[in-house]
């Protein structure tokens, strides 16, 4: 199935090959992958395939591959097919969860730094055409990551990096523990039943709600019905999925919320793909649901299984103001104890709860008053016999502002792409012990109230500076009409409306943004997007 | 289609911000400047950190100037708090070719100890 970085002299070396990967492999048993893929990849004794058994990737990984073969190697699947074999290859020749989960930004596509991951050199092999999550998601022997990078060099015109080797070999090998351990589990979870989800959209706020997950026609297939409500203004969204679980926990599939073909790109109703890692014993869920020109809107979200017991799931505001009296606290989860009394909320020393403004099983308001010298940090909610960590900061003042996301870009469009735009927030934060900025104990303080606006500070000839794009009171970038055909380096600057600095001058904070054109070539080479969806929900025809 | 390098395809594809995403076309690599200043600002970002800094004329009027800088995973040993507010730089560089105040960052040296010596391009 791999054939595409077969290069001609690796053919005749092929009997030295099998017997170098006759020591470590795993054998495939599918007889769909044995036909489909054996011609180019022939078994050995043990079963043995080529390249196939001295590698492991996750769905993306092997969708990717399969995708390499369909286009180079005039691989002849129904959709059906490429999905049973992806599904195979995810399940046997897969990533443990633990071994996923540190790369699943990649199945996420969320815009992710990887700054201190790797060397200088190991970057700039790998990562400067795409994200390291992405070789990360595979798992090879020495001697296949050696070939890999030598074919991949040879294909992609760029010198073979010895570094880059011993680096994959020495992150991402064949056989691990975690793969060892994971690869003697059976079964799938079952994950029907009712969920408790909370999510995050940028420019939008929390959300909360309930998901039903009912089984699909085959293990490891659901359908998924989820309500999420906004915290912010109560507003509701029903989304409808179908989605499959790889390898036990790997959820992928996608979602519809009713969008109108005309609806706004960010629409929150948009159809999306579903990326989330479903923890091994099956009772929590993390991913995000997205869509857009470069997946650039999103659901961050949360689940968990509802259990018989109250669940506290959102805290708001997530901070507090030392010193203030009788401010409004709400709280949002499940099964919570009607009638509630003060004593049964609890948030720490200097936290006292005045009075219960309203109890229902879903929500509670209380009044709380906030010690002048209450300690600053964050701290545990506790309501009832559940727990909340680190769910509300206190704080005496917000010491910076933070865009997020600091780094981001957004697209012009063309006649083949739309334009790829970017919501911004901005995060008030405090200082922690240390007394410095932008170091690992500061507070997250949640958004505060700011006026938007822009600044191009870097384009080729400083000559086109009006033509990228604007920045809409919300913080929502919308990228110009017209494509200028340059690429542009910007700020996106929050001046926080009621926070100021020592001097007295409002809070500022920056994004940076790159607006860039719409498609890309590298070396020849175009990116092929529209297969996702073919290999995904392609009918049952060649 | 236009062509352009492979980092900022990365952007686009992976969604993964790593390393610099443009050469130094906008700067005048013909000519060096010097400036000394205080740091206003640093941003230890993808897909380039940017030091903003204060800079006095000869008659005390301050002017405010960006430097533009390789990105983080090639800044070795560098964190968000290597430039912090207050910190007297001396910096050197390729200015902007449209005269703003804007420059590519080659060598800095900073009174906290930081010190980026002799880095080009990305």
């Amino acid at each position: 199935m791999l054939a595409a970085r077969t290069v001609v002299p690796l053919i005749l070396a092929l009997p030295l090959l099998a017997q170098a990967q006759a020591a470590a492999g795993i054998p495939v048993t599918d007889p769909l992958v044995l036909a489909k893929c054996g011609t180019c990849h022939p078994a050995d004794g043990r079963g043995n395939m080529q390249y196939i058994s001295s590698e492991r990737a996750t769905p993306e990984g092997w969708e990717d591959a399969l995708k390499r073969m369909i286009r180079t190697s005039r691989v002849t699947l129904t959709p059906p097919e490429a999905r049973a074999i992806v599904r195979y290859l995810s399940a046997q020749h897969g990533l443990a969860p633990d071994e996923a989960k540190p790369v699943m930004y990649y199945a996420e596509r969320r815009i992710h730094d990887e700054t201190g991951v790797a060397s200088e050199k190991v970057l700039d092999t790998c990562a400067k055409c795409h994200s390291l999550g992405r070789a990360l998601s595979w798992r090879r022997t020495p001697d296949d990551w050696k070939e890999f990078v030598a074919a991949h060099a040879a294909r992609y015109r760029l010198p073979a990096n010895p570094e880059a080797i011993a680096y994959l070999s020495r992150s991402a090998p064949l056989e691990t523990p975690e793969w060892a351990a994971w690869s003697t589990h059976t079964g799938q979870p079952e994950l029907t039943g009712r969920w408790l989800v909370t999510a995050h959209v940028l420019g939008h706020g929390k959300f909360y709600g309930e998901m039903e997950v009912k089984p699909g026609g085959t293990d490891g297939e659901y359908f998924t019905r989820v309500v999420l409500k906004s915290v912010d203004d109560g507003s509701a969204l029903l989304r409808s999925g179908h989605i499959m679980v790889y390898a036990g926990y790997a959820w992928r599939g996608r979602s519809q919320g009713g969008a109108t073909p005309n609806a706004p790109s960010d629409d929150l109703k948009s159809e999306a793909r579903e990326a989330m890692w479903v923890s091994p014993d099956g009772s929590e869920a993390e991913g995000r649901w997205f869509w857009g020109q470069y997946q650039e809107f999103g659901f961050d979200v949360k689940m968990q299984r509802a259990s018989s017991g109250p669940t506290v799931l959102v805290v708001n505001p997530p901070s507090l103001k030392a010193g203030s009296q009788s401010a409004r606290i709400r709280l949002i989860g499940d099964r919570f104890p009607v009638p509630a009394t003060a004593a049964d909320l609890v948030i720490g020393p200097g936290v006292s709860v005045r009075r219960i403004v309203s109890s229902t099983s879903r929500e509670l308001v209380a009044e709380v008053d906030v010690a002048a010298d209450a300690a600053l940090g964050k701290r545990d909610v506790r309501f009832g016999s559940a727990t909340f960590k680190n769910a509300v900061a206190i704080y005496d003042r917000v010491d910076y502002v933070k865009v997020t996301p600091e780094s981001s870009m957004a697209a012009f469009g063309d006649q083949t792409y739309p334009r790829g735009y970017q919501q911004y927030e901005a995060i008030g934060y405090q200082r922690g012990p240390d007394g410095r900025s932008h170091t690992a104990d500061d507070v997250e303080l949640g958004p505060v109230d700011a006026t938007w606006s822009m600044e191009v500070f870097y384009d080729v000839d400083g000559s086109k500076r009006d033509s990228v794009g604007k920045v809409s009171p919300t913080g929502f970038f919308t990228p110009a009409a017209k494509n200028p055909n340059i690429n542009s380096d910007v700020w996106v600057i929050a001046t926080a409306n009621n926070d100021k600095n020592k001097d007295g001058k409002p809070l500022v904070g920056k994004g940076y943004l790159v607006v860039t054109v719409p498609t890309y070539s590298f070396n020849g080479l175009k990116y092929v997007r529209e297969l996702d969806r073919w290999i995904q929900e392609g009918s049952d025809t060649r | 289609m236009r062509k352009i390098n492979g980092a900022l395809l990365a952007l686009l594809a992976t969604a993964a911000l790593a390393i610099a995403h443009h050469g130094l076309a906008a700067f005048d690599q013909t000519k060096k400047i010097t400036l000394k200043g205080v740091v206003t600002e640093f941003h230890f970002v993808n897909p380039h950190c940017v030091v903003e800094f204060d800079v006095k004329d000869d008659k005390g009027h301050v002017e405010k100037w960006q430097g533009q800088m390789t990105s983080p995973a090639h800044l070795k040993g560098w964190t968000a708090t290597s430039l912090e507010e207050g910190n007297v730089v001396t910096v050197i560089g390729y200015p902007a070719k449209s005269g703003a105040k804007y420059m590519w960052i080659t060598t800095l040296s900073s009174s906290n100890g930081t010190e980026l010596k002799s880095f080009k391009g990305d």
